[in-house]
């Protein structure tokens, strides 16, 4: 230890008085508040443990000196300090009596003799010797060594970043008891698309149904708002049975469940809130079972608060759960009602599917539906939660498991050359008796090291990165999931990296381990008759490498393309400037519906005179994002001919000045007035041309039922441009408008077309809606183009994480082609300089190292491009408006890859052609 | 030559850092003062055992101390400075100032 003080010495603080904790020490500038709370803090509780088990004899003295030290140094430098100091102070006893321990223990091993611990110990330490010997070996090739560790990080990262994605997606069961008992049901429309089910139909599969433990309904995500202390708020909730406790056999974290009987119709004025609401609006106060809590303008008691890791339904952002209690009046043909239930243990999907396919034939017997036949489709709850995801997730993981072996064919190219530089070497230890297997271990032992050393900084890549992609939209996670490396993922990451270690060194290793000492020996005084021609398996590596990149690459050049198309789609409407807002209006106030209409009125006008403001509308369901209201109507065409519904039909309520505000062009009739108070609805394109071959539908007539009475049906009294409203990439639906005053919504959203930048409307907009009613929330306002940004967010995840993945294969390839050929012209030198002295010229050289290198790499372009072909069929599911086989893609990656590939090979290719034949045959 | 007990370096301060503080003291005070004279940082447990060899060779004593007035507060072993370590450290002075001696330059 150095003698010279660290810093001058100043006047000491002496006796004990100032180190005891109840003197306020000096030299310390930090607020009062935190050294009052710090100065009561505690030594670290397991550093006390660990030195009161390492030193039990001077222990009881020790500690509580050590304690006075801390003490001391939480007053001086603060808490931070003392506990890593008193850490230090802990650790290291511990070490010096670790390494007392071990030398005695090792002196007591030598003296025994007991030939297995021997064997033991001498496995072991020919093993540390080894790994030693791996590791320096390593160190000296710190360039091979950092193409090979690169690799392996983006690789091992890549895949621990999916699988951090892909396991609580697609992997992790679900956090409910049994939960692969448990199945979603729906009335089947198509062969993988399902109804939601009627209230009726639920009650008789529940009630003549065997099959099944239990049988509960839900509502989908509904808005309600909730009215606290001034500022109203809209939450996302969901109304549920309270059978559904049984089936999921979920437990609250406090009071209790709904009561069978608080599903009955004004009984049912309780709320469970969800644990993330809890906090939030109570900070966790328990006190809180049996206040009243005003949701939509009505008090509804709080009787628990669910668990904290419950969503129902899972990964959705419910806050609150009501009890949900069936209409007297439920129609069998009105369909509203998600189901979920726990099968009967033993009981099979397929005979839950016959029995309920039975009872649902038994009531079309009795009660034909108008529609005609409906079938039932069930399917296990996970399946079914990960049904839209699941495509997308599995081409990723596809993806990042290419590049896996990308870098692992690029790994063992280099511990290849690096067997080849070391071939003297390997050779002199077998001629000294190094057995097969130990040259063999020695060889995988560097793998391993680098796989390792890979894994680990994969892993904190993938650490570093995941919280910032998990956070984009469409990732379909949740913040709790977000950038957590739960130990699946890490036992995931560790296989991975152990898997890549034999993977590629065990081609190498084998290679070396066959090291005949008589000829590498022989050749070691020349030892540059190493050509291309004799060792295919490196080329061969390259030709890999390449061809998997390109696969991958291809893969994400027509995802890439497909998403461009998309966002390319014209939705149909305007969304730069245009504004809109959720304007949920529940509870009693609004009960009836010239109350609501009332409120629409005066919004419409208040919103009209907002500076800026163009015109204003009212819509149901967002364009683009939201659909699945449909209805089968019959048509009556202007000639009067009669034609079925046999295609669902969207239906949209309209209020205000809808079609203007968004830009959606009349095409023909009128739109509907303001203040229509007839009976008349707009039909859209394409409705006109799926029901009237494209001919002009105004003057004909619409219902929902034939038997309907003439003077009900209503009159077709224009139509309208269409809009891409089920999604982009779909084609659009025939759709018909319906004016407000006709159907009277409760869910409507607020559509505000501006001169100004429309995102700057909202706080006026929010207080002329509180002018009107103080107890009104607005919520999800945002521009147009974000709502349509959104309904495409799925996409554009896909998308970055494939284009992503795209790049780490074209990194490690490039980093695979470069280092392979750099070494190989590193080994040419000598047949480089022979071919200069005899007359070569540079250009000549140029040509030899860019064919060797280019060779394989054009062979591995047009074996990547093969396989792509093959392969993107499956990917053809996932794109929209682009071919499997699109050429500008295909074309496209060839060339990227052929540049790569020549710019990798330039640099060597130029050191070779600057080769001295007269230095370099000297030299050797 | 005589074969006389030599004081370590270690053990020179940590006697003088023991006289310094009066001659009695635990582990942590002549921790600080250590710290705070000269800057040096040992940490506590080289200092007990140090000073638990020195008392060994005869220059310190040591004995339990009374509970410390704090919560949960434990009896600190106390070591003491002997007249037989005063002697040695005045020996180490000596001998070296007298090797520093003509070898000082000017200030």
């Amino acid at each position: 230890m150095s003698d010279t003080p660290r810093h001058p010495a100043k006047e000491a603080e002496r006796g004990l008085q100032d180190i005891s904790p109840l003197s306020e020490t000096s030299g310390d500038d930090r607020g009062s508040d935190s050294t009052a709370h710090e100065k009561n803090a505690d030594p670290p509780r397991l550093a006390r443990l660990l030195v009161r088990f390492v030193m039990p004899e001077e222990g009881a003295g020790f500690l509580a000196d050590l304690n006075a030290a801390f003490r001391r140094r939480v007053a001086k430098h603060g808490l931070r300090r003392a506990r890593f100091r008193y850490w230090k102070e802990a650790l290291s006893p511990s070490l010096f009596r670790l390494s007392m321990l071990l030398r005695r223990r090792a002196k007591w091993r030598t003296s025994q003799s007991d030939p297995k611990l021997s064997t033991l110990k001498e496995w072991t330490m020919t093993f540390i010797k080894d790994l030693s010997l791996a590791l320096r070996g390593l160190l000296r090739e710190p360039v091979l060594a950092t193409f090979a560790l690169l690799s392996l990080t983006l690789a091992i990262g890549a895949n621990t970043a999916v699988f951090s994605i892909v396991h609580p997606l697609l992997l992790k069961p679900l956090d409910l008891p049994e939960a692969e008992r448990l199945v979603r049901l729906w009335e089947k429309a198509g062969p993988h698309s399902g109804w939601a089910l009627s209230a009726p139909n639920l009650i008789d599969w529940r009630e003549q149904s065997d099959v099944f433990e239990g049988l509960a309904g839900y509502t989908f995500p509904e808005k309600y708002n909730l009215s606290l202390e001034g500022r109203p708020e809209v939450l996302q909730g969901i109304r549920m049975e309270p059978e559904i406790a049984g089936v999921l056999r979920i437990e609250p974290l406090l009071g209790r469940f709904f009561r069978p009987d608080e599903g009955q119709p004004g009984r049912d004025k309780v709320v469970l809130l969800s644990h993330g609401l809890w906090q939030r609006l109570y900070g966790g106060r328990e006190s809180v079972l049996g206040e009243t809590l005003r949701l939509d303008g009505e008090p509804y008691e709080i009787v628990g608060v669910t668990a904290p890791e419950f969503r129902w339904p899972p990964r959705s952002r419910t806050e609150i759960y009501k009890p949900l209690s069936m209409p007297e009046d439920a129609r069998r043909n009105s369909h509203w009602l998600n189901a979920i239930a726990r099968l009967e243990p033993g009981v099979t999907l397929e005979q839950a599917d016959q029995q309920i396919l039975a009872i649902a034939k038994r009531i079309e017997e009795e009660e034909p539906h108008p529609f005609g036949e409906r079938g039932v489709l069930i399917r296990p709850l996970h399946a079914a939660l990960v049904a839209h995801s699941r495509d997308g997730l599995r081409t990723l993981w596809a993806a990042v498991g290419l590049i896996l072996l990308i870098g692992c064919a690029n790994v063992a190219n280099l511990l290849l050359a690096r067997g080849i530089r070391r071939r003297s070497e390997l050779a002199i230890r077998a001629a000294l008796g190094a057995s097969r297997g130990q040259l063999f271990r020695l060889m995988t032992l560097e793998g391993m090291i680098l796989a390792l050393a890979g894994g680990t900084l994969g892993v904190l890549l993938c650490l570093w990165l995941t919280p910032y992609l998990t956070r984009l939209p469409g990732s379909g996670m949740t913040a709790e999931q977000a950038g957590r490396l739960s130990l699946p993922v890490l036992g995931f990451s560790l296989f991975v990296s152990l898997a890549t270690a034999l993977a590629a060194s065990l081609l190498p290793a084998l290679r070396a381990s066959r090291a005949q000492p008589g000829s590498a020996l022989s050749q070691r005084r020349g030892g540059q008759g190493e050509g291309l021609a004799r060792d295919w398996l490196r080329p061969g590596l390259v030709v890999l490498e390449v061809a998997l990149a390109v696969v991958v690459l291809t893969a994400g050049g027509l995802l890439a393309k497909s998403y461009l198309r998309l966002t390319q789609v014209d939705p149909g409407l305007e969304t730069q400037s245009v504004l809109t807002a959720a304007l949920p209006l529940n509870g009693p106030d609004y009960d009836e519906e010239p109350e609501r209409l009332e409120f629409y009125r005066r919004l419409l006008e208040e919103a009209e005179s907002i500076p800026g403001v163009r015109q204003a509308g009212l819509i149901s369901l967002l364009p683009v994002r939201q659909w699945g209201v449909s209805s089968r109507v019959h048509l009556i065409d202007p000639e009067g001919q009669w034609t079925e519904g046999n295609l669902p039909t969207e239906l949209r309520v309209v209020g205000g000045q809808y079609f203007q505000a968004v830009g959606v062009e009349l095409l023909a009739g009128r739109l509907l007035e303001p203040e229509e108070s007839t009976r008349a609805v707009l039909v859209n394109q394409a409705f006109a041309r799926h029901f009237l071959q494209g001919q002009n539908p105004v003057g004909g007539h619409i219902a929902a039922n034939r038997s309907t009475p003439p003077e009900d049906w209503l009159p077709i009294v224009g139509m309208v441009a269409d809009v891409r409203n089920v999604g982009l990439q779909l084609d659009p639906r025939p759709e018909f408008y319906m004016p407000l005053s006709m159907q009277g919504g409760v869910d409507m959203h607020l559509v505000l077309s501006a001169d100004v930048d429309p995102e700057g409307l909202s706080n006026v907009l929010r207080q002329r809606v509180l002018a009107i009613d103080p107890r009104q929330p607005l919520a999800q306002v945002s521009v147009m183009s974000e709502v349509v940004q959104l309904s495409i967010a799925d996409q554009r995840f896909k998308t970055l994480m494939m284009g992503l993945s795209a790049a780490v294969a074209l990194i490690i390839a490039l980093a695979g082609v470069y280092s392979v050929l750099s070494f190989t012209i590193g080994r040419k030198v000598y047949e480089i300089a022979v071919r200069s002295a005899l007359g070569a010229r540079r250009r000549h050289i140029y040509g030899l190292v860019l064919r060797s290198g280019i060779g394989p790499s054009g062979l591995g372009i047009l074996l990547g491009l093969a396989a792509s072909f093959w392969l993107s069929r499956w990917l053809a599911s996932q794109l929209y408006s682009v071919q499997p086989f699109d050429l500008t893609v295909f074309g496209s990656v060839a060339l990227l890859m052929l540049a790569v590939a020549a710019a990798a090979t330039f640099l060597p290719a130029r050191r070779a052609a600057r080769v001295d034949p007269a230095v370099s045959l000297r030299a050797t | 030559m005589v074969k006389r007990v030599t004081l370590g370096e270690t053990e020179q301060r940590l006697l003088l850092a023991l006289w310094r503080l009066g001659e009695d003291a635990a582990g942590a005070e002549v921790q600080a003062e250590l710290e705070d004279c000269i800057g040096l940082q040992l940490s506590l447990s080289a200092i007990h055992y140090t000073l638990l060899r020195l008392e060994d060779k005869g220059h310190v004593s040591s004995h339990m101390g009374s509970p410390q007035p704090v919560r949960g507060g434990k009896a600190r072993r106390i070591f003491r400075l002997l007249p037989q370590g005063k002697t040695a450290l005045r020996r180490e002075k000596q001998a070296l100032n007298a090797l520093w001696e003509g070898l000082e330059e000017t200030p």
